[in-house]
């Protein structure tokens, strides 16, 4: 409230402020930004693609804009910002702590200064709220929320990175998008698990083998908790299904179709499907032994082996046809599609 | 004498006599009654006579050193039209109001908020006063309602209230209401007055300034207090205590404070608000005096219209306009601001000048630099423009001819844009120093000159920009909104500041303070100072943002612990804000205002899912958890389990059970049966059959049962509510779908939509045939089921799909493709549809949720609405957060963050 007389007197003077810091309401202009958006996406290059070749080049061509003349705080923040992560990724600490400095004379908001202020800083959680501070004065910012995607993909906080995420991607366009769309879905993924811990370097497979499915399941803290009685379950039930598995085929890469007889072997074996349900409703009947019968799915014939375990896990939703038709039995799974499905199947499963 | 066998005289008693003998007692209790009555007649007139004789004047209750007074002479009519405000939800939304903005809310949801007789008690007069640092003292005049309140101190002996403490000293007893652990406040009684604080000393402070006379009634003129209270044109005039508040600012420095210590100012400063959701107004008058010679000029100086503002162009977006005497009174002003530095560049200047163009520094710049100086911007162009009027041409034409006389013009000085001629000046290094140190750099600006005014601007396009719209009279002033913003402020201030928010914001508006956001809600404003003859006023007007749809509500987004399944937001009866519920991954079950108080937590097992379904009959009163398994868990709303829960129950659903009427429908997988669960938890099954299991719970219209048992065929089963077949049922719906099929109402008849996932729309009649149209071939695969839009009266207006590529169809029942869209970046394999009516004409509106951390929206030409996408991660709530009868959209995110919309369309 005493502002307000502050105010009073002393609008006199901010308003030849204004007119000397016209940066305030300014922004950055059409060839400017063209200007920039150049710098940007080759700094794209070296700070998120790893490349290292000609980062000096670039870092002298940012010297040099910004030694230009110009009255444009904002694009004189921006360039500031950009030589500053340059300076950061060439691994010229100190000059980036000074063009920090620089950066909160001539513009303070600018997104740059949080994002370098914040790489710059070794603590973990004073990192965290000065990116935060600076998408809480603007949340548009595409870099800072890419570092703090980053940051709780690291820390397996994956809610947070998966918004995050897709907040940067929306701003920052199609090669931050490129770059950390595997980590953006497997934050989606992720995100509502509570069982990610020893098995993630499995899950992060990008072929699947059934040592890692085996892996992915027996180390899933959630699941061995959840089983009745505590039982010794897992460890007979599992290696009879991995057996199963490995004796039906060569590949050690596990399947679509190995995955959904998986879920059906278990299924099977807790009583909550009769084996061969499909199988039998399928069946010929009296007089046309013998003929072909047509399988609902195309791909899965009658007399494949994992006919019922297809039918039954696309029945109750565990795995689905991708083109509403087809299952495409063949196709190899990623870790982070079984897990997917996995996760389904334990709610079905209790 | 009396014989043995007599009987003494007995009353020979009638019944009737009976009954005057109990007419007697009533009598009696009559008596009894009217002696009562009459008792608290005679009480109540005691202390009216009371009150008549011990009437206090609020004001002799106001302590003198006050910083800021506003009288309210109405609490109903402040009630009533001030807290509607948007403003005011901004005020409110502030961490430090949260408690008073939930007990308001709790109030206004109760009904005995819009009682008349409740409203009258209103209607009483209100001081409000902030003291010294930032205390808040409100003393009430109750009036005649204060018959009552003279009894309080006495009763309070002997009804105890939980959480009030009352306390006696030598002088005074007041009383301290504890509402949490960190907020209270005070107040005490006296005769028709009640006086409150959170600060007990505040209180105390004013019953002593009330005993020893320094007060607000014997420090300020009648005439003064004559000019406060609120006005028949709802505007609000506060009294500032100029001295108090000049003691608060002791953190100025240097020439500032010199500046300011050398002001002399009236002792009371008034200020007037006037507010409402269209319009922001805000006056601030005083008279101000100072001996300091810098400022004589300025202060003394009767300011002529500003110039410039006929010529803006219309495309402008902000513009500071300076009214001066002379050029040289603003150095003169700036070098007593900014000191030796300024000073050294300008001797440095002076002696450059006359040394390489034979001009003083007068003849250089002062001679011909007239009273007006100014800057602006227009929009999509960077640069900003500056310009100041000239007040002897042939003086300017002198300094010009010396300037190219020495080279400093250029050779190809000329530009035709547009067949606009602009030139250019090559300013010398030394005169461009001296700019550069006051901030403006202009080394080889453009310039042209209009009238007299000289505009120069390093973009050659603004230049044209300003010329053109001269000659074509496209200016800012001749727009019909600038007129509407600028009406009643003059255009002859000392300073006139016109911003347009959609463009940028001025440093006055940015940040997160609750007056930057109430001037953001208004986007175009102006802000000027006036001096006439010492008597300074500052206004600002501003009008409301045009912009529409969606736009973030104050005080969000909050942080909150995140769900592993989806939350739900309601609003409660009793509960002042809407609650968000919810499951976070520790297995708590929490409860919170949907701004971030928590209420209560409560263990639940993993896995537990909320149910959005109520057992209540017209409103939400509990709380649904349901844990696969299947445990069904019902809690009150203080989260206490309600009795006879939880229900376990020997089967397991195939799907999360749904509200169907005032029962929950589940379907029992081991007796594959179908079951509704009552408010007591009592499983009854559907006498229907079913030789497969449903993966989602039935369509429910009329006597109508329609279900989708998961098959290959997509064959769709239409029965009576006993589970008998209709005829001409099933039907084969064309292959497998992840959806059920759902029962509608069109031109008065039921029909089943069903859509499969290889995109076949169907629409049957009730006799199982498909109406004229249908089926519809729709192309993509669908993972979501189809969401019906409906009008007011249930009427089905278009089916909404989502393909998982992201098309987005709306069919009309007619089988019309009414639209369809491809919608980028939208992962229609994980995002849900969901029709909900943002707009409240009475049909539903598009969104999508769930396949990122934005909620798209879209309108019926699948349009994007205005305002999205919108932040969040699951399901969007649409809720009235402040009870001002518009909704509200509330959506949590993974990221850990509430946000919440306020929908204008």
């Amino acid at each position: 409230m005493k502002m307000i007389l502050l105010a009073i007197v002393s609008l006199w003077f901010l308003a030849c402020q204004t007119i000397t810091q016209p940066t305030v309401v300014n922004s950055v202009g059409e060839i400017e930004f063209a200007q920039l958006t150049v710098f940007e996406e080759e700094l794209f290059l070296y700070e998120h693609q790893g490349r290292t070749e000609g980062l000096s080049e670039l870092t002298r061509k940012l010297e040099s804009e910004n030694e230009k003349p110009g009255f444009n705080r904002d694009y004189k923040g921006r360039v500031l910002g950009l030589l500053g992560m340059s300076y950061y990724l060439e691994g010229r600490t100190n000059d980036a702590r000074k063009i920090v400095q620089d950066i909160s004379s001539v513009n303070p908001l600018e997104e740059r200064y949080f994002v370098l202020r914040g790489l710059l800083e070794p603590l973990e959680d004073e990192k965290e709220r000065i990116w935060k501070e600076g998408l809480d004065l603007a949340s548009n910012r595409g870099n800072l929320h890419l570092q703090l995607a980053l940051f709780y993909y690291e820390k397996r906080d994956y809610g947070k990175a998966l918004a995050n995420f897709d907040q940067a991607f929306f701003l920052l366009g199609t090669a931050s998008e490129n770059r950390y769309s595997e980590y953006r879905e497997n934050s989606f993924a992720f995100k509502d698990s509570l069982t990610i811990g020893e098995n993630l370097e499995y899950i992060e497979e990008e072929e699947l083998t059934l040592t890692g499915m085996a892996a992915i399941v027996s180390l899933d803290s959630d699941w061995n908790r959840s089983l009745p009685q505590g039982s010794d379950y897992p460890e007979t039930v599992l290696v009879w299904i991995g057996d199963d598995l490995l004796l039906s085929t060569q590949n050690p890469l596990l399947t679509r179709a190995q995955a959904a007889y998986f879920f059906y072997s278990l299924l099977v074996n807790e009583g909550k499907v009769v084996e061969g349900v499909y199988t039998n409703a399928f069946a010929p009947g009296p007089g046309n032994f013998g003929s072909r019968v047509e399988s609902p799915v195309p791909d899965v014939a009658y007399r494949a082996p994992y006919f019922d375990a297809v039918l039954v896990t696309v029945e109750r939703e565990i795995m689905e046809l991708p083109d509403g038709v087809n299952f495409f039995p063949d196709i190899v799974l990623s870790g982070v599609d079984f897990f997917e499905y996995w996760e389904v199947f334990k709610n079905e499963f209790q | 004498m009396l014989m043995p066998n007599d009987t003494p005289n007995r009353p020979n008693v009638d019944p009737k006599d009976r009954s005057k003998k109990r007419g007697g007692f009533f009598g009696f209790l009559k008596k009894i009654f009217i002696g009562f009555f009459l008792l608290v007649i005679v009480g109540l007139g005691s202390l009216f006579v009371h009150y008549l004789l011990t009437q206090k004047d609020s004001v002799d209750f106001l302590p003198e050193d006050y910083l800021v007074y506003l009288q309210i002479p109405s609490l109903k009519e402040f009630y009533d039209d001030i807290l509607h405000l948007d403003a005011a939800t901004i005020v409110l939304s502030d961490n430090e109001m949260a408690s008073v903005r939930d007990g308001l809310l709790q109030f206004k949801s109760l009904d005995v908020a819009d009682n008349w007789f409740f409203r009258q008690l209103l209607d009483m007069e209100l001081n409000f006063l902030v003291l010294p640092p930032d205390v808040p003292l409100i003393v009430f005049d109750l009036d005649w309602r204060s018959v009552l309140t003279r009894l309080v101190p006495f009763i309070s002996n002997y009804v105890p209230i939980e959480n009030l403490t009352k306390i006696q000293n030598e002088q005074d007893i007041y009383f301290i209401y504890q509402i949490d652990e960190t907020t209270s406040f005070a107040f005490a009684f006296l005769d028709n007055l009640v006086i409150a604080s959170t600060e007990v000393d505040a209180v105390l402070g004013a019953l002593n300034a009330s005993r020893e006379g320094n007060t607000i009634a014997n420090s300020t003129s009648e005439e003064n207090l004559a000019k406060l209270g609120r006005s028949a044109e709802g505007r609000l005039r506060f009294m500032a205590n100029t001295d108090a508040l000049l003691e608060q600012l002791d953190d100025m420095e240097g020439a500032n404070k010199d500046l300011f210590e050398s002001l002399s100012f009236p002792k009371e400063t008034f200020l007037t608000l006037s507010v409402d959701n269209e319009r922001f107004g805000f006056q601030a008058e005083a008279n101000v005096a100072s001996d300091l010679d810098v400022l004589q000029p300025i202060i003394g100086f009767t300011p002529q219209p500003l110039e410039a503002v006929r010529m803006l162009p219309a495309e402008t977006f902000y513009y500071t306009g300076i009214n001066i005497a002379n050029f040289k009174d603003m150095i003169d002003l700036a070098l007593f601001l900014q000191g030796e530095e300024l000073e050294n560049n300008l001797n440095t200047v002076s002696g450059l000048s006359e040394t390489l163009l034979d001009l003083s520094l007068d003849e250089l710049l002062f001679d011909w630099i007239g009273t007006e100086v100014g800057v602006f911007g227009i929009k999509g162009i960077p640069d900003p423009v500056f310009y100041l009027k000239v007040s002897d041409q042939a003086k300017k034409l002198y300094a010009f001819e010396k300037l190219a006389n020495s080279l400093f013009l250029e050779d190809d000085n000329t530009l035709v844009l547009d067949n606009v001629q602009i030139d250019r000046l090559k300013l010398p290094d030394f005169l461009a120093g001296l700019l550069g140190s006051i901030g403006v750099k202009l080394e080889f600006p453009y310039f042209i000159q209009r009238d007299n005014l000289f505009f120069v601007s390093l973009n050659p396009e603004t230049l044209v920009k300003v010329a053109k719209a001269q000659s074509q009279g496209d200016t800012l002033a001749n727009q019909e909104e600038f007129r509407a913003i600028t009406q009643g402020v003059g255009f002859d201030p000392h300073l006139f500041m016109y911003y347009d928010l959609h463009q940028a914001t001025p440093f006055f508006a940015q940040g997160n303070s609750v007056m930057a956001q109430v001037l953001r809600l208004y986007a175009k404003g102006v802000v000027t100072l006036h001096n006439r003859k010492g008597d300074w006023e500052l206004k600002i007007q501003a009008v409301k943002s045009d912009r529409k749809g969606a736009r973030e509500y104050p005080g969000f987004p909050r942080e909150w612990n995140t769900s592993i399944s989806e939350p739900l937001v309601r609003r409660y009866p009793g509960k002042g804000e809407p609650l968000l519920l919810y499951v976070d991954r520790f297995a708590k079950l929490r409860a919170e205002t949907v701004s971030g108080t928590e209420l209560w937590n409560v263990s639940v097992e993993p896995r537990t899912q909320l149910i959005n379904a109520d057992f209540g009959e017209d409103r939400f009163d509990s709380i649904i958890a349901y844990t696969p398994g299947s445990k069904l868990e019902l809690y009150d709303l203080d989260g206490n389990t309600r009795h006879g829960f939880p229900v376990s129950y020997p089967w397991t659903s195939t799907f999360l059970p749904e509200a169907r009427g005032r029962n929950l429908i589940a379907f029992d997988e081991n007796n594959q049966q179908l079951v509704f669960l009552d408010r007591e938890g009592r499983a009854t099954p559907w006498p229907g059959i079913f030789e497969r299991a449903l993966r989602a719970a039935p369509s429910l219209r009329g006597n109508n049962v329609a279900y989708y048992p998961k098959d290959f065929t997509g064959t769709v089963y239409l029965t009576d509510e006993n589970g008998e077949s209709r005829p001409g049922w099933p039907v084969q719906g064309g292959s497998l779908s992840l959806g059920q099929p759902e029962l509608i109402s069109y031109q008065g008849l039921t029909r089943v939509a069903f859509l499969t996932q290889r995109g076949l729309l169907n629409l049957w009649g009730i006799d199982g045939v498909q109406n004229e149209g249908f089926p519809i071939e729709l192309p993509g695969v669908y993972f979501q089921d189809l969401e019906v839009i409906t009008d007011s009266n249930g009427e089905a207006r278009g089916f909404v799909t989502m393909s998982n590529d992201g098309l987005i169809s709306l069919v009309s029942p007619d089988g019309r493709l009414v639209a369809q869209k491809k919608i980028p970046r939208l992962n229609g394999q994980r995002a849900k549809l969901l029709v909900m009516d943002l707009t409240q004409d009475g049909i539903g509106e598009i969104l999508t949720y769930g396949d990122s951390d934005f909620i798209r929206g879209f309108d019926w030409n699948l349009n994007s609405l205005e305002g999205f996408p919108i932040k969040g991660s699951y399901r969007p709530w649409l809720v009235d957060i402040n009870l001002d009868q518009k909704l509200e959209l509330v959506i949590p995110s993974t990221e850990g963050k509430v946000y919440s919309y306020t929908m204008d369309f």
